[in-house]
């Protein structure tokens, strides 16, 4: 990027962050706010515990550098994860890898762990992620590959059990329990067990962090340390769903990092900014920080970005569909498993035009369809009578139709519904998507990205249920219908 | 005023350093044994921390025989603290707060700078009244003091 538009993009950030600190009292977005603008200045002084990285995220080289020579694989990889993984072990200090629907990102980057430790037992690798969710099925992933790997997962809002090993509540109760049994002196005991009592202490974090293999934390979490000198850097921070983390979030590892792989799809959801954060965003002038993401635009730069090019979720010709629609055909299909029937549209007529006119015109209309909900609980039915092992997801893209479907159809443990956002990282067998309405804006419904999120969520098979005629007047709407075998209610 | 003192590692040193300082200010020396008891802690995350305290002159290192040991401006200060109490000038700034268990002398992130500069002042005098003849300024920035008026014997 041009040096000026960067500094004038950065400032926009930092002055974004200052409205928005002195706009909320929430004391946890505070302490976020102000790390990440902790951030932002480092990085406006160049302070980064590996410049050279910095700079090759602001102005990346031209080429990919040299790949590492790698004939034995951990896991099974096709070709294009194979190139990756050698990009990634390679001499430049950043990777760029594309990884659209179900081609295995998660797969590239416990191979690319698993070979660094090979190479080096004693390596530092940051695993970041936007979420907390995306952090622990990593950790997970990579747990199961290799049992000698040091991890830590630091601060695991989600609850998941799964990785609950790998907490620093974890990991230091085990240690005292060994160091009880082990160190036969009372005072140095004591003086070690007093020291770890306070598990929330950030030092103890720090250096459990730095004295794993892998540490797992969000790209938040990163800024809360700090990390000195070049004696407490990471080899490697890996940055899953890059594409949908802000620019300070994305900062974060790379400052304390000697090299990056940075991973994600500028083809699926971008970040998401909450009402407060638009609000701010509108009333500055020429501000457009929830519109240009500089990742996306990393990432086009095709000259080096890597794409995994094989996807294994989809079934043909919602593969096809998918390729065609979102990735210029360019995304091939390694799960070649033909079902029938597996894009359906079903098309209904409206008992009356959906979101209600009230609604429409109200200042937070509640976009909702009752007529889908209807077909919708149906069908979950009809599929779960037919099959009750499937796993069904009903996505809409907006909240308050999913809240409704939610109740139309209540709780089940495999039947998930939410909207798109809510969807993103995950897959289901059938995938029910509400389009909702039959009037008005296209917004959501034109949206490239959400839709393509939402489609390629299904393994076997997608139900679009919406209105063919209101559908027809969009072209992103009238493509997917060419791909659907019809039906009417 | 009379004061005891007794002193703390600063904040900027982490877990790692503080349990390292408290085992060596214990007698126990052998730095593999140090290693040995901490596998929680990486061996690079160990070494750093035994650098900087070694660094910082908190401890010295003895290379050959893998041994740690206080510094000696470091086993000056505890005898002074432990022997001593001291006639220094506390600000009232710092001392209105101050409770039967004393109070910790350090620099917090949200002092205003006199405020700030008033608790440097103070610790380069503690420094100074330990140890006139000896530059210690090194400290200021690595040790935190604790305060506490001296009651004299009968009162403890």
């Amino acid at each position: 990027m041009n040096k000026q538009t960067w500094i004038e993009h950065l400032s926009s950030w930092k002055q974004f962050l200052r409205d928005r600190l002195s706009d909320t009292d929430d004391r946890g977005e505070r302490i976020k706010i102000e790390r990440q603008l902790r951030t932002l200045e480092r990085v406006s002084c160049g302070a980064a515990l590996n410049p050279m990285l910095l700079s090759e995220f602001i102005n990346p080289s031209s080429d990919l550098g040299n790949e590492l020579e790698c004939d034995s694989f951990s896991l099974n990889l096709n070709d294009s994860q194979k190139k990756a993984v050698r990009a990634a072990l390679g001499s430049n200090e950043l990777t760029l890898i594309q990884g659209p629907p179900g081609t295995g990102k998660t797969q590239v980057i416990a191979e690319i762990c698993l070979q660094v430790y090979q190479r080096n037992p004693g390596i530092r690798i940051l695993v970041c992620s936007e979420t907390h969710v995306a952090v622990n099925n990593l950790i997970n992933r990579i747990a199961k590959q290799n049992d000698e790997i040091r991890i830590v997962r630091i601060q695991d809002k989600e609850n998941d059990d799964s990785i609950d090993d790998f907490s620093p509540e974890t990991l230091i109760s085990d240690y005292l329990t060994w160091a009880s049994a082990s160190i036969k002196n009372k005072d140095a005991l004591s003086i070690i067990s007093g020291e770890l009592q306070d598990s929330s202490d950030k030092s103890l974090e720090k250096a459990l962090a730095l004295s794993a293999n892998i540490a797992g934390m969000t790209c938040n979490r990163a800024a809360a340390y700090d990390f000195r000198d070049s004696t407490e850097m990471f080899d490697i921070a890996i940055v899953d769903e890059v594409c949908k983390a802000t620019l300070p979030e994305i900062l974060a590892p790379l400052l304390i990092a000697r090299k990056a792989v940075l991973l994600g799809d500028p083809m699926q959801l971008p970040p998401v900014f909450c009402s407060e954060e638009r609000n701010i965003i509108r009333l500055r002038e020429g501000c457009n920080l929830d519109k240009y993401m500089y990742i996306d635009a990393l990432f086009m730069k095709s000259d080096i970005s890597l794409m995994l090019d094989t996807q294994y979720r989809m079934s043909n010709k919602i593969s096809k569909m998918i390729s065609e629609l979102f990735y210029d055909g360019m995304l091939k299909n390694g799960r070649n498993d033909k079902k029938e029937n597996s894009v359906t549209w079903m098309n209904y007529n409206p008992t009356q035009p959906w979101p209600m006119p009230q609604e429409e015109s109200s200042e937070n209309p509640r976009i909702y369809n009752e007529d889908e909900c209807f077909i919708i609980s149906d069908l979950v039915n009809d599929i779960i009578s037919s099959d009750s092992d499937l796993k069904i997801g009903i996505i809409s893209p907006y909240k308050a139709q999913s809240m409704l479907l939610k109740k139309a159809i209540g709780i089940a443990d495999n039947v998930q519904i939410d909207t798109v956002d809510g969807f993103q990282g995950k897959e289901c067998d059938v995938i029910i998507f509400s389009v909702t309405r039959t009037t008005g804006s296209y917004r959501f419904l034109a949206d490239k990205r959400r839709i393509n999120v939402a489609l390629s969520r299904a393994k076997d098979r997608i139900i679009i249920v919406g209105e063919a005629k209101y559908a027809a007047g969009n072209n992103l709407l009238s493509n997917i219908m060419t791909y659907c075998t019809f039906r009417n209610k | 005023m009379q004061v005891k003192i007794d002193f703390q590692l600063n904040r900027r040193f982490g877990v790692t350093e503080r349990i390292i300082f408290g085992l060596v200010m214990h007698g126990f020396s052998n730095a593999r044994e140090i290693y040995l008891s901490l596998p929680v802690f990486s061996d690079a995350v160990i070494a750093n921390a035994i650098k900087n305290l070694v660094n910082q002159q908190i401890l010295s290192a003895d290379i050959e025989t893998g041994t740690l040991a206080l510094s000696e401006p470091m086993v000056a200060i505890i005898d002074m603290c432990l022997e001593k109490s001291f006639d220094i000038v506390v600000p009232d700034s710092l001392t209105k707060d101050m409770s039967q268990e004393g109070f910790l002398l350090q620099v917090e992130r949200w002092m205003p700078k006199e405020l700030e500069d008033e608790v440097i002042h103070t610790k380069e005098a503690i420094l100074q009244e330990m140890l006139p003849n000896v530059k210690l300024d090194l400290y200021l920035y690595s040790l935190d003091f604790v305060i506490k008026q001296n009651r004299g014997e009968a009162d403890e």
